[in-house]
């Protein structure tokens, strides 16, 4: 008798059904808040998996995270073998290679001397590293706490806040919260690391969560059930008062308050009345989820698909930047096969709902921008402003009451997450296409014929923070625009041709012509359309650049005619 | 649960580790098995600890060799 490898508590099937339903029970596995190495070897993914490379610099092992790794990353519908280089506490990188990531995972009570100091020489490491060529670098801090670590920690935090190519992973917090059981003395000859197996599991989920982060586009709204998903009962049968608000699902609640807060959309999708969901929430207090807290509300007896779905085109988001949180597997599977791109939670104890908020891949942002923070309110505002739509129909007069202002930005150093976000995120409103990284958008600061120009938009209703980016490469008289990014927050407002006149106003000083690249995918016709207009040119085929006349009467015509406030050039 | 039934469990524990099918009377050892090298063995011991519930010494971890010392390993842990 052989006993396979393989051994998947789900069958193995290669149709979206069974992938679904194996996808729901791995959140049984994965979520849990003591971790099981076992449960975890036998999942086995039977969904596509794209593979990225990463690198890991370490002086411990790093093996027994490894493994437990692939099956978070599997969840997240990535997929590595990592290059694990010897056991190096000098981080000299010999041979390097660059790979999509690199991890730096040291054990730093080898080293000597204060915190500081060790921070100090590891700041050097980095840039070592970066002039190599990593793409990202993910640093584990340190993960005992005493006076060395905090100090080095509070070091490293502040090195990562000016650095973007660098992120941290905090295997301390972990530490803080298993306290002694983060760490297995007696294993440490044979293991090669003081970890122990729950340290070990611990720091490959927040791996896991952290690399699908910065590999993969953002979360960006949940949709959110009610019955016995933010409370125990059904608000149908046991009414406003008799559902419970239980010590589990306050937790829950209060995580979905902190996502909101950090500029996640939530979305109401029940199958409710909708009078009893109003009074719900204006009668129970003590929920600490208000419904100040949701942005739509979609209470019905219809599909949760469509609701989604209309939901993420008043957001004006793709539906792949939904999460939809649900206690019932039937309506998870029900979405699942209606808006297959939705990602679906299980909520199916309020305690595994709690860890999955923590722990969910690509829901929590690696640095909330102030743009992150103001996506909420200005959505709110766009309501208001479609009702302006509706009642004013001349654009100018449009713009001109809404007291529109614009604030352009060229080469400021501080953008760069936010240039690479636009550059990886817009789809509607890019031209190019180029998805630069990190690094890419840094060669556009600073660097001789370069330039990227950043827009800010604000009105009376909202400040929408950055909302355009311009990166353009100058040849003699000529400026090429590589790449033009418009948030599809800002679109619909009018203000496109003005918005990327002031960038290049502030870019392409003393130029005779403009030409713009262009490349055409499923989404971004609006971006090409506008392209043809402002251009006079068509834009056809699948790729290609058009080009224009330019000079300061230009600019100077087109600025002249919106009543807009620009400041920045 | 029966000495049948822990070696059963080893061998699924064993052959999940190692990727590959483990005979239930196979006689896989370290020595013999050149994927069951250091780094899985600690694998095979954290995934053996978790799933019967008992924590092997350093010396023990360090000397099993094959299933049957798994099995006795667990024997013995559950004993003390």
């Amino acid at each position: 008798m052989n006993i396979a490898a393989p051994v998947s508590v789900i069958p193995a099937a290669s149709d979206h059904a069974a992938s679904l339903t194996n996808r729901l029970s791995w959140q049984e596995v994965l979520f849990v808040p003591r971790l099981d190495r076992l449960a975890l070897l036998r999942l086995k993914a039977n969904w596509q998996l794209d593979i990225f490379t990463l690198n890991v610099h370490r002086n411990h092992a790093f093996e027994p995270v490894a493994r437990p790794l692939q099956s978070f990353l599997e969840f997240a519908g990535l997929e590595t073998l990592p290059a694990i280089g010897d056991y190096d506490d000098a981080l000299s990188f010999a041979g390097y290679r660059a790979a999509d990531a690199d991890l730096i995972w040291l054990d730093f009570t080898r080293y000597e001397g204060p915190g500081d100091n060790i921070a100090q020489w590891l700041s050097g490491r980095i840039q070592a590293l970066g002039a190599a060529g990593a793409r990202r670098i993910i640093i584990a801090n340190w993960a005992d706490g005493g006076g060395r670590g905090e100090t080095f920690n509070a070091a490293l935090g502040a090195l990562a806040e000016k650095n973007p190519l660098l992120t941290v992973l905090d295997v301390a917090g972990i530490a803080a919260d298993l306290g002694e059981g983060m760490w297995d003395a007696r294993r440490t000859a044979l293991a090669g690391t003081r970890l122990s197996d729950q340290g070990c599991l611990r720091s490959a989920r927040a791996l896991g969560a952290l690399l699908a982060t910065l590999l993969q586009q953002n979360i960006k709204a949940i949709a959110v059930d009610l019955d016995n998903s933010l409370y125990q009962g059904v608000l149908g049968e046991q009414g406003v008062d008799g559902v419970v608000l239980t010590d589990g699902h306050r937790a829950v609640q209060q995580k979905l308050v902190v996502l909101s807060e950090k500029g996640i959309f939530l979305v109401c999708v029940s199958r409710n009345e909708p009078e009893d969901v109003k009074a719900l929430f204006a009668a129970r207090a003590d929920f600490p989820l208000q419904a100040k807290h949701f942005v739509d509300w979609r209470v019905s007896w219809g599909s949760k698909a469509s609701a989604i779905r209309a939901a993420a085109e008043k957001l004006r988001i793709a539906t792949n930047a939904f999460l939809f949180l649900d206690d019932n597997p039937g309506e998870l599977m029900a979405v699942g096969h209606d808006a297959p791109d939705v990602q679906l939670m299980f909520a199916k104890t309020a305690s595994q709902s709690v860890t999955a908020l923590a722990c969910y891949p690509r829901l929590w942002p690696l640095k909330t921008a102030a743009t992150d923070l103001l996506r909420v309110a200005d959505s709110r505002a766009n309501e208001a402003r479609e009702r302006m739509t509706d009642t004013i129909t001349d654009p100018r007069a449009y713009v001109a009451a809404l007291d529109v202002a614009l604030e352009v930005a060229a080469g400021r150093e501080e953008t760069v997450e936010r240039l690479h976000d636009m550059s990886r995120k817009t789809n509607q409103f890019n031209i190019a296409l180029r998805r630069f990284g990190v690094k890419d958008v840094m060669t556009y600061i600073g660097a001789p014929g370069r330039g990227v120009a950043t827009v800010a938009l604000k009105d009376k209703l909202s400040d929408s923070g950055i909302i355009a980016a311009v990166f353009v490469t100058r040849h003699g008289d000529e400026v090429v625009v590589d790449e033009l990014c418009i948030s599809c927050r800002a679109m619909g407002r009018h203000l496109e041709d003005l918005i990327v006149v002031s960038a290049l106003e502030a870019l392409a000083g003393g130029a005779k012509s403009i030409r713009f690249d262009y490349r055409r995918a499923p989404r971004n016709t609006p971006a090409l359309e506008w392209l043809a207009r402002f251009s006079g040119r068509p834009v056809e085929g699948e790729e290609g650049s058009v080009a224009m006349s330019w000079g300061p009467d230009k600019a100077e015509a087109i600025l002249s005619q919106w009543p807009v406030a620009v400041c920045g050039i | 649960m029966t000495s049948s039934d822990t070696r059963k469990k080893v061998v699924e524990i064993v052959a999940l580790v190692l990727e590959r099918p483990v005979g239930l009377d196979e006689a896989v050892t370290r020595d013999n098995e050149p994927l069951w090298d250091s780094l899985r063995h600690i694998d095979i011991l954290f995934a053996i600890e978790s799933e019967f519930g008992v924590r092997f010494d350093e010396r023990t971890a360090a000397e099993i060799q094959d299933v049957p010392q798994l099995v006795e390993a667990i024997k013995s842990a559950r004993a003390e």
